[in-house]
């Protein structure tokens, strides 16, 4: 018998979501068909003609009306890449409906509605599976170095996690909105919360390699674009997680700008043991590439239409040749429905990251460390 | 007693760091803090003393002009006492880590004689560089905790610096026991910019790895692209280029610290911190006095 093809059903292409990057390894994968482009009929009017013309693109019907399309026999898998608010509705939806869940990033805008999907994915026994985080290279390799048991036994790490894109600009003081929004507004039409989308790929990398985390400190409040401090909202933070044996890790993330650093921005991850400390840069393997024409006759712009360059990638003299993460995660997805097995970043995983996250965000606003699970409000 | 003109008290690390610099002069004994034989070359031209001595028979050995600790050890705080009583010009890297009756030393900057310090600060007052925003500095001093405590004391001086702003609060982390203490600080500054010092533990060759954050870029100084190094049948090995600091650097007056009563108490208090949190796995926040 032939290998089953899964079929794929692709929800929103929001311009907060990664999922048109998922698209070539959806295409590509044998095992995986396209089926269909489905939103809900109240999205924001960019987005209508933005999911038609993808349909249109892959040659597969444009539904309206998420549940209902969902519900589709040659659906076996929901892609969903919408807001992060309405993750957890849809994961739910197609869980209680016996689809599978490859999500991109967050299931969830709170840690309520975190625990809701995976209550409703382990009551319907279906596969979950979130790809951004623990398939790429600086992952592969610092878990690689701690299994193979040269450093003797982790005892920290330090991530630093940049994303060289957009261009800052002078900030002035009337510019600035005093105080940190807390966490639970994260759609902005200019902006990302940087610390929730650039520091979860740290905060991921760290709960691979640690134990539970018990307690995080986080601070921000120094900005690079006139539009984060407009909104008094993160685009650079750091966080320090404490884990349940002592363990110590840092991180910063953030969004600092264009020709800040030859790779567009450092990947980078420091491994601290009793026998040594590993190194690993997750740009490389690379190509250093040193053009003079492309300096020299530079014309590089940004985007008018993409100013935070959200679907582009930064200026780099690196050309990486390192695997890409997306088809190692759908292959992951993809024996884990063939043989039942768990893949290696669920809506568990997701579930405990974001509280990671979000106790990062309650620290910056309350000035001290925040102990975790959290409760009460910090929780919502 | 032989007249000397200075007496280096160290770890084996700062000794190679200030090798080259001693090598070229007369009367400068270097002496490790911790115990240990007679180790490196000692002799030279004009009855100079070249090498590490053990740091007892040096000061039974020689009466210094000037005295300087780089690294605390058990029992520094008598042996400075000691020097100064004798007119001996003492100072030191840090704060003692004991409170004694004793005069206060002077404390001075070391990395006020780094040349990589010096080209990256003067890299991050040009005006491209921007406002800075973060500092990730990474050392792996020798010693047991006091050792980490006066990397931690000498890497927030270099942070205010560097991020050109007083400290405003930091939070203390540490993991595991001496010699393998890791010691990781979280820093704000008055001006929002943070910063991450992490001292590790001392089996590691990384020493002042320093990345630094403007708004117009970054700034990075690399042991691993600074070092040369050799590719062997199955591994690469990092090979030591001296960085050639200048002794004479730590007694300029730009590297003189005066510290307030009320600094002293915070760094006493992080000291405590260090050991609290390694104990009890838990971060502890520490406010910056104001000026």
């Amino acid at each position: 018998m032939a290998d089953r093809v899964y079929g794929v059903l692709l929800i929103s292409f929001s311009k907060h979501s990664h999922q048109s990057s998922f698209v070539p390894a959806f295409v590509d994968h044998p095992r995986i068909r396209i089926v269909g482009v489905a939103d809900d009929a109240d999205i924001d009017p960019y987005l209508k003609p933005l999911n038609r013309t993808w349909a249109e693109r892959l040659g597969v019907p444009c539904l309206e009306g998420i549940e209902a399309a969902v519900r589709r026999d040659e659906v076996d898998v929901v892609s969903v890449g919408h807001e992060i608010e309405r993750r957890a509705e849809i994961a739910r939806l197609a869980a209680r409906a016996g689809k599978h869940l490859w999500i991109d990033k967050y299931i969830g805008a709170n840690m309520r509605e975190c625990r809701e999907v995976v209550d409703a994915v382990d009551g319907s026994g279906v596969t979950s599976i979130l790809p951004s985080y623990v398939y790429n290279d600086l992952v592969n390799q610092s878990r690689r170095i701690i299994d193979a048991g040269i450093l003797g036994e982790l005892t920290a790490m330090h991530v630093d996690i940049l994303f060289g894109k957009g261009i800052p600009r002078p900030i002035s003081n009337a510019q600035r909105k005093p105080g940190f929004l807390p966490a639970g507004r994260w759609k902005f039409p200019d902006i990302k919360r940087e610390l929730l989308t650039v520091g979860a790929y740290a905060v991921a990398l760290v709960q691979q390699c640690f134990e539970p985390i018990v307690e995080v400190y986080g601070q921000a409040g120094a900005y690079f674009f006139p539009e984060h401090a407009a909104h008094g909202a993160d685009d650079f933070g750091t966080l320090t997680l404490v884990d349940r044996s002592g363990r110590v890790a840092t991180l910063s993330a953030g969004r600092n700008g264009i020709a800040s650093h030859g790779a567009g921005g450092p990947n980078l991850a420091y491994l601290f043991g009793t026998k040594g400390t590993g190194r690993i840069d997750g740009k490389r393997p690379g190509i250093d590439t040193h053009l003079r024409n492309r300096i020299v006759d530079g014309d590089y712009c940004v985007d008018e239409d993409d100013p935070m360059q959200w679907h582009s990638g930064p200026p780099t003299m690196l050309t990486s040749t390192g695997t890409e993460f997306t088809r190692a995660a759908l292959d992951d997805l993809v024996n884990a429905l063939d043989t039942g097995t768990r893949p290696r970043f669920t809506v568990r995983d997701a579930r405990d990251h974001m509280e990671v996250l979000l106790a990062g965000y309650e620290s910056i606003v309350r000035n001290r460390p925040v102990r975790l699970p959290m409760s009460g409000g910090e929780a919502a | 007693m032989k007249q000397i003109e200075r007496l280096v008290v160290g770890s084996r690390l700062e000794f190679e760091l200030y090798r080259e610099d001693m090598e070229e002069q007369d009367g400068v004994v270097f002496a490790r803090s911790t115990g240990g034989s007679r180790d490196g070359d000692r002799g030279g031209q004009n009855g100079a003393v070249r090498g590490l001595e053990t740091l007892r028979d040096a000061l039974n050995a020689y009466l210094p002009r000037q005295a300087i600790f780089l690294s605390p050890y058990r029992g520094m705080a008598v042996d400075a006492a000691q020097l100064i009583e004798n007119g001996v010009d003492v100072r030191t890297a840090g704060p003692l880590p004991v409170r004694t009756r004793s005069p206060d030393v002077s404390i001075m900057e070391t990395h006020r004689s780094d040349p990589g310090f010096r080209a990256m600060l003067e890299a991050s007052r040009h005006a491209d560089f921007g406002e800075p925003v973060y500092l990730r500095l990474i050392s792996s001093p020798d010693g047991g905790k006091w050792g980490k405590w006066w990397c931690v004391f000498q890497s927030c001086r270099k942070a205010a610096a560097l991020l050109d702003s007083p400290l405003r609060r930091v939070y203390v982390a540490a993991a595991g026991t001496s010699p393998r203490l890791h010691v990781s600080i979280t820093l704000k500054t008055h001006r929002n910019s943070t910063g991450h010092l992490l001292v590790a533990p001392d089996r590691s060759r990384l020493q002042d790895d320093l990345f630094l954050v403007g708004t117009g870029g970054t700034l990075a100084d690399d042991p691993l692209l600074n070092q040369p190094g050799m590719y062997g049948k199955s591994d690469y090995r990092m090979l030591t280029r001296p960085t050639r600091r200048c002794l004479a650097q730590l007694w300029e007056n730009e590297a003189l610290i005066t510290l307030s009563a009320d600094e002293r108490r915070f760094y006493h208090d992080l000291l405590r911190a260090i050991g609290d949190s390694a104990r009890s796995r838990r971060g502890i926040c520490l406010e910056y006095p104001t000026a």
